[in-house]
Protein backbone atom coordinates (compact mmCIF):
# COMPACT_ATOMS: atom_id res chain seq x y z
CA UNK A 1 0.00 0.00 0.00
CA UNK A 2 1.65 3.46 -0.98
CA UNK A 3 2.62 5.22 2.03
CA UNK A 4 0.75 8.70 2.81
CA UNK A 5 3.57 11.93 2.66
CA UNK A 6 3.18 14.75 4.64
CA UNK A 7 1.84 17.51 3.48
CA UNK A 8 4.33 20.29 3.29
CA UNK A 9 6.60 17.80 1.31
CA UNK A 10 4.20 17.34 -1.16
CA UNK A 11 3.78 21.39 -1.37
CA UNK A 12 7.26 22.24 -1.49
CA UNK A 13 7.57 19.30 -4.70
CA UNK A 14 4.82 20.80 -6.39
CA UNK A 15 6.23 24.52 -6.07
CA UNK A 16 9.93 22.88 -7.54
CA UNK A 17 8.15 21.44 -10.37
CA UNK A 18 6.16 24.81 -11.45
CA UNK A 19 9.61 26.30 -11.49
CA UNK A 20 11.00 24.30 -12.92
CA UNK A 21 8.38 24.01 -15.60
CA UNK A 22 8.46 27.83 -15.37
CA UNK A 23 12.30 27.72 -16.70
CA UNK A 24 11.51 24.95 -19.23
CA UNK A 25 8.90 27.25 -20.69
CA UNK A 26 11.14 30.49 -20.50
CA UNK A 27 13.80 28.62 -22.36
CA UNK A 28 11.56 26.90 -25.05
CA UNK A 29 10.21 30.54 -25.73
CA UNK A 30 13.27 31.82 -26.16
CA UNK A 31 14.80 28.32 -28.59
CA UNK A 32 11.09 28.70 -30.69
CA UNK A 33 12.31 30.46 -33.36
CA UNK A 34 15.83 28.55 -33.44
CA UNK A 35 14.10 25.35 -33.22
CA UNK A 36 11.75 26.48 -36.50
CA UNK A 37 14.47 27.13 -38.41
CA UNK A 38 12.64 26.54 -41.85
CA UNK A 39 15.46 27.00 -44.15
CA UNK A 40 18.82 26.11 -42.67
CA UNK A 41 21.43 28.19 -42.58
CA UNK A 42 24.24 26.22 -44.45
CA UNK A 43 21.47 25.67 -46.96
CA UNK A 44 21.16 29.89 -47.47
CA UNK A 45 21.90 31.23 -50.88
CA UNK A 46 21.23 34.84 -52.25
CA UNK A 47 19.05 35.77 -54.99
CA UNK A 48 21.78 36.10 -57.47
CA UNK A 49 22.40 32.33 -57.47
CA UNK A 50 18.82 32.03 -59.02
CA UNK A 51 19.16 34.90 -61.46
CA UNK A 52 19.74 34.23 -65.21
CA UNK A 53 23.38 35.02 -66.23
CA UNK A 54 22.21 37.84 -67.78
CA UNK A 55 21.45 39.41 -64.51
CA UNK A 56 24.17 38.03 -63.01
CA UNK A 57 26.95 39.77 -65.76
CA UNK A 58 25.04 42.96 -65.17
CA UNK A 59 25.45 43.03 -61.43
CA UNK A 60 29.04 42.13 -61.46
CA UNK A 61 30.23 44.72 -64.51
CA UNK A 62 30.94 47.93 -62.52
CA UNK A 63 30.14 50.05 -65.65
CA UNK A 64 27.02 48.82 -66.77
CA UNK A 65 25.92 47.98 -63.45
CA UNK A 66 22.74 50.04 -63.39
CA UNK A 67 22.53 50.86 -59.82
CA UNK A 68 25.56 53.03 -59.87
CA UNK A 69 23.36 55.29 -60.68
CA UNK A 70 21.67 55.86 -57.73
CA UNK A 71 25.28 55.19 -56.23
CA UNK A 72 26.68 58.42 -57.70
CA UNK A 73 23.53 60.45 -56.69
CA UNK A 74 23.89 59.22 -53.34
CA UNK A 75 27.62 60.19 -53.25
CA UNK A 76 26.36 63.87 -54.36
CA UNK A 77 23.68 64.01 -52.00
CA UNK A 78 25.80 62.88 -48.80
CA UNK A 79 28.47 66.12 -50.23
CA UNK A 80 25.45 68.42 -50.28
CA UNK A 81 24.01 70.58 -47.97
CA UNK A 82 20.10 70.90 -47.66
CA UNK A 83 17.45 72.76 -45.46
CA UNK A 84 17.27 75.49 -43.44
CA UNK A 85 20.35 74.05 -41.45
CA UNK A 86 22.22 73.81 -45.01
CA UNK A 87 24.40 70.73 -43.33
CA UNK A 88 24.80 67.66 -45.52
CA UNK A 89 25.32 64.00 -44.43
CA UNK A 90 29.11 64.34 -44.54
CA UNK A 91 28.34 67.37 -42.11
CA UNK A 92 27.34 64.62 -38.76
CA UNK A 93 29.30 61.64 -40.50
CA UNK A 94 32.17 62.08 -42.35
CA UNK A 95 32.41 59.66 -44.95
CA UNK A 96 30.25 57.34 -46.41
CA UNK A 97 32.50 54.74 -45.96
CA UNK A 98 32.50 55.42 -42.15
CA UNK A 99 28.73 53.67 -42.20
CA UNK A 100 30.17 50.54 -42.36
CA UNK A 101 28.07 47.84 -40.44
CA UNK A 102 24.78 50.57 -40.04
CA UNK A 103 22.48 49.36 -42.30
CA UNK A 104 22.93 46.20 -40.86
CA UNK A 105 21.05 46.90 -37.63
CA UNK A 106 17.97 48.02 -39.11
CA UNK A 107 15.30 47.54 -38.34
CA UNK A 108 15.28 48.61 -34.86
CA UNK A 109 14.07 50.40 -32.26
CA UNK A 110 13.95 53.74 -32.38
CA UNK A 111 15.79 54.88 -29.32
CA UNK A 112 13.84 56.06 -26.60
CA UNK A 113 10.67 54.47 -28.72
CA UNK A 114 9.25 51.24 -29.48
CA UNK A 115 8.82 52.26 -33.06
CA UNK A 116 10.28 49.51 -35.12
CA UNK A 117 12.33 51.67 -37.91
CA UNK A 118 14.59 51.13 -41.07
CA UNK A 119 17.11 52.53 -42.76
CA UNK A 120 15.01 54.70 -44.88
CA UNK A 121 13.10 56.11 -41.77
CA UNK A 122 17.00 57.04 -40.07
CA UNK A 123 17.51 59.21 -43.64
CA UNK A 124 14.26 60.74 -43.37
CA UNK A 125 14.85 61.46 -39.90
CA UNK A 126 17.81 62.96 -40.93
CA UNK A 127 16.75 65.12 -42.89
CA UNK A 128 14.02 66.74 -41.02
CA UNK A 129 15.15 66.47 -37.91
CA UNK A 130 18.96 67.74 -39.01
CA UNK A 131 18.95 69.32 -41.98
CA UNK A 132 15.60 71.07 -41.35
CA UNK A 133 14.69 69.73 -44.92
CA UNK A 134 11.35 68.25 -46.13
CA UNK A 135 12.14 64.59 -45.64
CA UNK A 136 12.58 62.07 -49.11
CA UNK A 137 9.39 60.44 -50.09
CA UNK A 138 9.40 56.32 -49.69
CA UNK A 139 10.64 55.05 -53.32
CA UNK A 140 12.13 58.72 -53.91
CA UNK A 141 15.27 58.95 -56.04
CA UNK A 142 16.71 60.51 -53.32
CA UNK A 143 16.32 57.93 -50.39
CA UNK A 144 17.07 55.25 -52.32
CA UNK A 145 20.10 56.58 -53.11
CA UNK A 146 21.14 57.92 -49.74
CA UNK A 147 20.02 54.02 -48.59
CA UNK A 148 21.80 52.63 -51.08
CA UNK A 149 24.90 54.57 -50.59
CA UNK A 150 24.58 53.87 -46.70
CA UNK A 151 24.53 50.05 -47.59
CA UNK A 152 27.34 50.35 -49.91
CA UNK A 153 29.89 50.16 -47.16
CA UNK A 154 28.44 47.30 -45.36
CA UNK A 155 28.99 45.35 -48.90
CA UNK A 156 30.55 42.14 -47.84
CA UNK A 157 29.57 41.65 -44.45
CA UNK A 158 27.44 39.02 -43.20
CA UNK A 159 23.50 39.99 -42.19
CA UNK A 160 22.95 39.67 -38.60
CA UNK A 161 19.86 38.17 -36.62
CA UNK A 162 18.68 41.04 -34.25
CA UNK A 163 19.91 41.34 -31.05
CA UNK A 164 18.38 41.65 -28.10
CA UNK A 165 14.77 41.00 -26.33
CA UNK A 166 13.28 44.02 -26.96
CA UNK A 167 13.42 42.60 -31.06
CA UNK A 168 11.86 39.33 -30.26
CA UNK A 169 8.26 40.07 -30.06
CA UNK A 170 8.60 42.05 -33.60
CA UNK A 171 10.29 39.10 -34.64
CA UNK A 172 7.88 36.68 -33.63
CA UNK A 173 5.52 38.41 -34.70
CA UNK A 174 7.43 38.76 -38.64
CA UNK A 175 7.81 34.97 -38.21
CA UNK A 176 4.38 34.58 -37.80
CA UNK A 177 3.27 37.03 -41.07
CA UNK A 178 5.75 34.92 -43.14
CA UNK A 179 3.83 31.61 -42.16
CA UNK A 180 0.65 32.83 -42.71
CA UNK A 181 -1.26 32.32 -45.70
CA UNK A 182 -3.29 35.33 -47.28
CA UNK A 183 -4.42 36.73 -50.07
CA UNK A 184 -6.99 35.17 -53.08
CA UNK A 185 -4.25 32.73 -54.08
CA UNK A 186 -3.82 31.76 -50.42
CA UNK A 187 -0.17 31.49 -50.32
CA UNK A 188 2.43 32.13 -47.58
CA UNK A 189 5.90 33.63 -48.33
CA UNK A 190 7.05 30.02 -46.71
CA UNK A 191 5.62 28.21 -49.55
CA UNK A 192 7.71 29.52 -52.09
CA UNK A 193 10.84 30.13 -50.80
CA UNK A 194 11.28 27.80 -48.09
CA UNK A 195 9.81 24.82 -49.46
CA UNK A 196 10.24 25.36 -53.44
CA UNK A 197 13.25 27.62 -54.17
CA UNK A 198 14.88 26.65 -56.94
CA UNK A 199 12.12 25.41 -58.87
CA UNK A 200 10.81 26.63 -61.79
CA UNK A 201 8.05 29.27 -61.77
CA UNK A 202 6.96 29.85 -65.45
CA UNK A 203 10.17 30.88 -66.74
CA UNK A 204 12.53 31.72 -63.85
CA UNK A 205 13.88 29.76 -60.40
CA UNK A 206 12.53 30.46 -57.41
CA UNK A 207 14.87 32.37 -54.95
CA UNK A 208 14.84 31.99 -51.49
CA UNK A 209 13.37 35.89 -50.97
CA UNK A 210 16.65 37.01 -49.01
CA UNK A 211 16.54 40.56 -48.05
CA UNK A 212 20.41 40.94 -48.69
CA UNK A 213 20.95 43.30 -51.98
CA UNK A 214 18.28 45.87 -51.21
CA UNK A 215 17.81 48.55 -52.50
CA UNK A 216 18.09 46.41 -55.40
CA UNK A 217 17.74 47.23 -59.14
CA UNK A 218 15.59 45.32 -60.96
CA UNK A 219 15.07 45.34 -64.55
CA UNK A 220 10.87 44.78 -63.87
CA UNK A 221 10.97 48.44 -62.07
CA UNK A 222 13.35 49.47 -64.20
CA UNK A 223 14.58 51.42 -61.40
CA UNK A 224 15.91 51.00 -57.67
CA UNK A 225 13.05 50.12 -54.88
CA UNK A 226 13.13 49.13 -51.40
CA UNK A 227 12.79 45.75 -49.99
CA UNK A 228 9.84 47.15 -48.67
CA UNK A 229 8.65 47.68 -52.44
CA UNK A 230 9.91 44.22 -53.23
CA UNK A 231 7.63 42.56 -50.15
CA UNK A 232 4.64 44.79 -50.91
CA UNK A 233 4.51 43.19 -54.74
CA UNK A 234 4.36 39.78 -53.50
CA UNK A 235 1.22 40.34 -51.60
CA UNK A 236 -0.17 42.17 -55.10
CA UNK A 237 1.11 38.61 -56.45
CA UNK A 238 -0.60 36.70 -54.19
CA UNK A 239 -3.81 39.14 -54.33
CA UNK A 240 -3.22 40.31 -50.55
CA UNK A 241 -3.78 43.71 -49.41
CA UNK A 242 -0.48 45.21 -49.68
CA UNK A 243 0.73 47.21 -46.08
CA UNK A 244 1.56 50.46 -46.74
CA UNK A 245 5.00 52.04 -46.97
CA UNK A 246 6.47 52.38 -43.31
CA UNK A 247 3.76 49.94 -42.03
CA UNK A 248 4.66 47.81 -39.14
CA UNK A 249 4.28 44.43 -40.37
CA UNK A 250 6.82 44.78 -43.06
CA UNK A 251 9.42 46.12 -40.74
CA UNK A 252 8.16 42.98 -38.83
CA UNK A 253 8.80 40.81 -42.01
CA UNK A 254 12.84 42.81 -42.42
CA UNK A 255 13.24 41.60 -39.16
CA UNK A 256 12.26 38.24 -39.64
CA UNK A 257 14.23 37.95 -43.44
CA UNK A 258 17.34 39.39 -41.90
CA UNK A 259 17.42 36.62 -39.21
CA UNK A 260 16.54 33.91 -41.55
CA UNK A 261 19.24 34.84 -43.99
CA UNK A 262 21.86 35.67 -41.49
CA UNK A 263 25.49 34.92 -42.53
CA UNK A 264 24.49 36.23 -46.24
CA UNK A 265 26.69 38.62 -47.71
CA UNK A 266 25.39 42.39 -48.24
CA UNK A 267 25.37 43.11 -52.19
CA UNK A 268 25.57 46.51 -52.73
CA UNK A 269 25.08 47.51 -55.84
CA UNK A 270 22.89 44.35 -56.94
CA UNK A 271 20.47 43.51 -59.51
CA UNK A 272 17.60 41.50 -59.88
CA UNK A 273 15.15 40.35 -62.72
CA UNK B 1 7.27 30.24 -33.17
CA UNK B 2 3.50 29.92 -32.17
CA UNK B 3 1.88 27.13 -34.24
CA UNK B 4 -1.35 28.56 -33.37
CA UNK B 5 -2.14 30.66 -36.31
CA UNK B 6 -0.65 28.24 -38.55
CA UNK B 7 -3.38 25.30 -37.15
CA UNK B 8 -5.88 27.96 -37.76
CA UNK B 9 -5.14 28.59 -41.39
CA UNK B 10 -5.65 24.84 -42.53
CA UNK B 11 -9.08 24.19 -40.34
CA UNK B 12 -10.98 26.70 -42.78
CA UNK B 13 -9.53 23.45 -45.44
CA UNK B 14 -10.01 21.02 -42.52
CA UNK B 15 -13.49 21.60 -42.46
CA UNK B 16 -14.22 21.97 -46.12
CA UNK B 17 -12.39 18.31 -46.62
CA UNK B 18 -15.05 17.04 -44.20
CA UNK B 19 -18.29 18.23 -45.98
CA UNK B 20 -19.57 15.73 -47.96
CA UNK B 21 -19.52 15.73 -51.63
CA UNK B 22 -22.40 16.66 -52.78
CA UNK B 23 -22.05 20.35 -51.71
CA UNK B 24 -19.39 20.64 -54.24
CA UNK B 25 -20.99 22.16 -57.25
CA UNK B 26 -21.11 20.15 -60.27
CA UNK B 27 -19.26 21.07 -63.06
CA UNK B 28 -21.10 22.43 -66.74
CA UNK B 29 -20.51 21.52 -69.74
CA UNK B 30 -17.11 23.45 -70.72
CA UNK B 31 -15.53 25.51 -74.00
CA UNK B 32 -11.79 23.59 -74.67
CA UNK B 33 -10.53 27.00 -77.21
CA UNK B 34 -12.14 29.02 -74.20
CA UNK B 35 -10.21 26.83 -71.79
CA UNK B 36 -6.78 26.61 -73.61
CA UNK B 37 -6.84 30.34 -73.46
CA UNK B 38 -7.25 30.86 -70.08
CA UNK B 39 -4.65 28.26 -69.28
CA UNK B 40 -1.80 30.32 -70.94
CA UNK B 41 -3.09 33.30 -69.30
CA UNK B 42 -0.27 34.82 -66.84
CA UNK B 43 -2.73 37.18 -65.25
CA UNK B 44 -6.07 35.63 -64.71
CA UNK B 45 -5.61 32.04 -64.25
CA UNK B 46 -1.92 32.26 -63.73
CA UNK B 47 -1.96 28.18 -64.43
CA UNK B 48 1.00 27.81 -66.95
CA UNK B 49 3.43 29.83 -63.82
CA UNK B 50 3.09 26.50 -61.89
CA UNK B 51 2.03 23.48 -64.34
CA UNK B 52 3.53 22.66 -67.92
CA UNK B 53 0.52 21.80 -69.73
CA UNK B 54 -0.15 19.46 -72.83
CA UNK B 55 0.09 21.21 -76.19
CA UNK B 56 0.97 24.49 -74.80
CA UNK B 57 4.15 26.52 -74.44
CA UNK B 58 6.63 25.20 -71.67
CA UNK B 59 5.16 26.25 -67.75
CA UNK B 60 6.40 26.33 -64.52
CA UNK B 61 7.01 23.28 -62.57
CA UNK B 62 5.38 23.86 -59.21
CA UNK B 63 2.77 21.50 -59.65
CA UNK B 64 2.27 18.45 -61.90
CA UNK B 65 2.57 18.33 -65.31
CA UNK B 66 -0.87 17.94 -66.45
CA UNK B 67 -1.05 16.12 -69.60
CA UNK B 68 -2.97 12.97 -69.36
CA UNK B 69 -5.79 13.80 -66.82
CA UNK B 70 -8.35 12.12 -68.72
CA UNK B 71 -6.93 8.44 -67.75
CA UNK B 72 -6.99 9.76 -63.93
CA UNK B 73 -10.08 11.82 -63.33
CA UNK B 74 -13.24 12.40 -64.40
CA UNK B 75 -14.93 15.44 -65.51
CA UNK B 76 -16.27 16.20 -61.73
CA UNK B 77 -13.46 15.33 -60.18
CA UNK B 78 -10.86 17.41 -62.21
CA UNK B 79 -13.63 20.52 -61.67
CA UNK B 80 -13.38 20.01 -57.84
CA UNK B 81 -9.29 19.43 -57.80
CA UNK B 82 -9.20 23.00 -59.54
CA UNK B 83 -11.94 24.42 -57.64
CA UNK B 84 -10.90 23.45 -54.47
CA UNK B 85 -7.82 21.53 -54.12
CA UNK B 86 -7.92 21.72 -50.14
CA UNK B 87 -10.43 19.24 -50.20
CA UNK B 88 -8.19 16.40 -51.32
CA UNK B 89 -4.67 18.46 -49.65
CA UNK B 90 -5.15 20.50 -46.69
CA UNK B 91 -1.47 21.50 -47.55
CA UNK B 92 -2.10 22.56 -51.20
CA UNK B 93 -0.26 25.67 -52.68
CA UNK B 94 -2.55 25.23 -55.32
CA UNK B 95 -5.31 28.25 -55.14
CA UNK B 96 -8.97 27.82 -54.44
CA UNK B 97 -10.25 28.66 -58.21
CA UNK B 98 -13.71 28.62 -57.05
CA UNK B 99 -13.64 29.34 -53.31
CA UNK B 100 -12.82 31.93 -50.77
CA UNK B 101 -13.72 30.22 -47.50
CA UNK B 102 -11.27 30.90 -45.09
CA UNK B 103 -8.56 32.92 -47.21
CA UNK B 104 -7.13 35.96 -45.16
CA UNK B 105 -6.11 39.34 -46.32
CA UNK B 106 -7.69 39.43 -49.72
CA UNK B 107 -6.84 42.66 -51.76
CA UNK B 108 -9.74 44.96 -51.57
CA UNK B 109 -9.99 44.51 -55.28
CA UNK B 110 -10.75 40.77 -55.12
CA UNK B 111 -12.54 40.55 -51.92
CA UNK B 112 -15.55 38.42 -51.91
CA UNK B 113 -14.72 37.06 -55.43
CA UNK B 114 -13.44 33.68 -56.36
CA UNK B 115 -10.13 33.77 -59.06
CA UNK B 116 -12.67 32.00 -61.62
CA UNK B 117 -15.93 31.60 -62.65
CA UNK B 118 -17.49 27.62 -62.88
CA UNK B 119 -18.01 28.50 -66.74
CA UNK B 120 -13.95 29.40 -66.61
CA UNK B 121 -12.89 26.56 -64.63
CA UNK B 122 -15.54 23.98 -66.87
CA UNK B 123 -13.82 25.56 -69.45
CA UNK B 124 -10.23 24.72 -68.60
CA UNK B 125 -11.55 21.27 -67.75
CA UNK B 126 -12.96 21.04 -70.93
CA UNK B 127 -9.43 21.53 -72.80
CA UNK B 128 -7.12 19.05 -70.14
CA UNK B 129 -9.36 16.01 -70.65
CA UNK B 130 -9.26 16.46 -74.55
CA UNK B 131 -5.32 15.55 -73.64
CA UNK B 132 -4.93 11.49 -73.15
CA UNK B 133 -1.92 10.33 -72.68
CA UNK B 134 1.52 12.15 -71.30
CA UNK B 135 3.02 14.69 -74.69
CA UNK B 136 -0.30 13.63 -76.20
CA UNK B 137 -1.03 17.70 -77.85
CA UNK B 138 -4.58 18.19 -77.63
CA UNK B 139 -6.32 18.43 -81.05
Amino acid sequence: MPRAEPAGRTARRGLAAAATLATLLQALAGMALAQDRLLPLDQLQSGLAFAGRDVQALQADAAANPAQLWLAQGRTLWDSPAGAAQRSCRSCHGDAAAMKGVALRYPRLQAGGNKLINLEDQVRHCASERQQAPPPAFESDELLALTALVTQASAGAPLQAPPGAALQPHLRAGAQLYLQRQGQLNLACTHCHDQRFGQRFFTDRLSQGQPNAYPVYRLEWQRLGSLERRLRSCYAAVRAEPPAYGDLALRQLALYLNWRGQGLAVEMPAVRK
Amino acid sequence: MPKLPTLFSVLPALLLALLPASAAPAAPPGDAARGRALLMQRQVSGCILCHVLPGLPPGGALGPPLAGLAARYSRDELFQRIADARRSNPDTIMPPYLSTAGLHNVARAQQGQTVLSEQAVADIVAYLLTSVADGDAPR
